[in-house]
């Protein structure tokens, strides 16, 4: 029950806070994907639940119906790829492992975006807003891999 | 693969929905409005005023940290404003004045207007949509002109809870009066030229004519839709094809003004 009470806080927080600054949903720090990446992490399941209540929470909070529900499932059978394959022992590891998983994530929603809108692509917003969402996870990750958040 | 055909259900479902714009249905939008309607109050309205109140509080910080060469430019800018509004009320004031020996009564009303920043723009190239970032929570209504400078961007044709979709001049679907000289026409959008409709082969229209937006019965400011790009009659047709070119230039468009006011 605590996941889905914070991700809608921290989905209500990037789409009427963070979205302002990075202009776009596209470019803001995607703070709900780093802790459903942590929880996924720590739990034993497949998690699709969860991937799908933060996905159509963005959805609904940022009128982008589907985009981020896509984005977030993939995100998860991606994560459950790694899972199978590789222990995540340490902080460490897992900050390593979520750098590429969640520029890849960030690849398919502004492919996505791309295929049915035009916008430009900032470099400068997108990496800010990656190094926003890592340092939030680089805090959250202090009770990995046993504790509670 | 194994356990993983749910994964993949929900892949395929959330692609359709991304693509399929369900909620524009007729029976999915009502229960997509209704579905609105009840977390409106908890989710919209609130996270409208937060977005507002971000909005001001960045702007503000914006504007702080660069307030001296800002103070230096817009204190021009506002020397030259004061000069043309002492003339404008003179205007005004002869207006009225004019007005009441003819026996008018024009009404002299000032809209609230609203700036958005377009964070899409149409991916087919035709530029006959733009996507701004407000919407609902800003108070947004479908049928709000929007304009940058002097020249019309378009209408407002679907405003969601946080942004809304505008239709451009460029569009095929739009459309709307315009005034030409003292006639007033149907300008129908297209790209890279929109046209004026039904214009009678007696009528004066000349290439370098400028056509502005019409709002009968309300004192809009006037707009500039474009200028007239070719004249030309086609077979024995009663009317002339007028080609318009639109003022504005999309794509390099990043801020526009919405009128909050509906046509």
């Amino acid at each position: 029950m605590r996941f889905y009470l914070l991700a809608v806080l921290l989905a209500y927080f990037q789409s009427s806070v963070l979205m302002i600054f990075f202009q776009s949903f596209l470019f803001a720090p995607n703070l709900l994907l780093a802790y459903l990446f942590f929880e996924l992490m720590r739990e034993k399941g497949y998690g699709l639940k969860k991937a799908t209540f933060s996905g159509l929470s963005l959805d609904l909070l940022q009128d982008s119906l589907g985009l981020h529900l896509f984005s977030h499932t993939l995100f998860t059978m991606a994560v459950n790829a790694m899972k199978s394959r590789f222990e995540l022992l340490n902080r460490s590891s897992l900050l390593l492992a979520y750098v590429p998983l969640s520029l890849m994530e960030r690849l398919c929603l502004f492919a996505l975006f791309r295929l049915k809108y035009f916008s430009e692509f900032k470099p400068g917003l997108t990496l800010l807003g990656f190094l926003l969402e890592f340092i939030f996870l680089l805090i959250i990750s202090r009770w990995y891999p046993k504790g509670e958040v | 693969m194994k356990g993983q055909g749910p994964a993949f259900l929900l892949l395929s479902l959330s692609l359709l929905l991304y693509f399929s714009n369900p909620s524009t249905l007729p029976y999915v939008n009502k229960a997509y409005n209704f579905l609105r309607l009840m977390v409106r109050i908890i989710f919209f309205e609130l996270k409208g005023l937060v977005v507002e109140s971000t909005r001001k509080a960045l702007e503000t910080y914006v504007l702080l940290s660069r307030v001296g060469e800002e103070n230096r430019r817009l204190r021009g800018q506002l020397e030259e404003c004061a000069i043309y509004r002492t003339q404008l009320q003179t205007c005004e004031t002869n207006l009225l004045h004019i007005s009441k020996l003819i026996e008018l009564t024009p009404e002299l009303k000032h809209y609230p207007l609203l700036y958005a920043s377009v964070i899409a723009y149409d991916p087919s190239g035709n530029d006959t949509f733009l996507i701004v970032n407000r919407g609902q929570g800003a108070g947004l209504k479908e049928g709000m002109v929007v304009f940058h400078g002097d020249n019309l961007v378009g209408i407002l044709d679907r405003v969601y809870g946080g942004s809304s979709r505008v239709r451009t001049v460029f569009s095929q679907e739009f459309s709307i009066s315009a005034l030409l000289g003292d006639k007033a026409y149907i300008y129908r959008g297209g790209h890279p030229y929109g046209s004026l409709l039904h214009v009678n082969l007696e009528d004066e229209v000349k290439v370098g004519d400028v056509v502005f937006l019409r709002v009968p019965g309300k004192n809009f400011p006037q707009l500039t839709i474009g200028t007239v790009h070719s004249v030309y009659q086609e077979g024995k047709s009663f009317f002339k094809r007028v080609e318009v070119r639109p003022a504005v230039d999309i794509r390099r468009l990043s801020l526009c003004i919405v009128i909050k006011e509906e046509l």
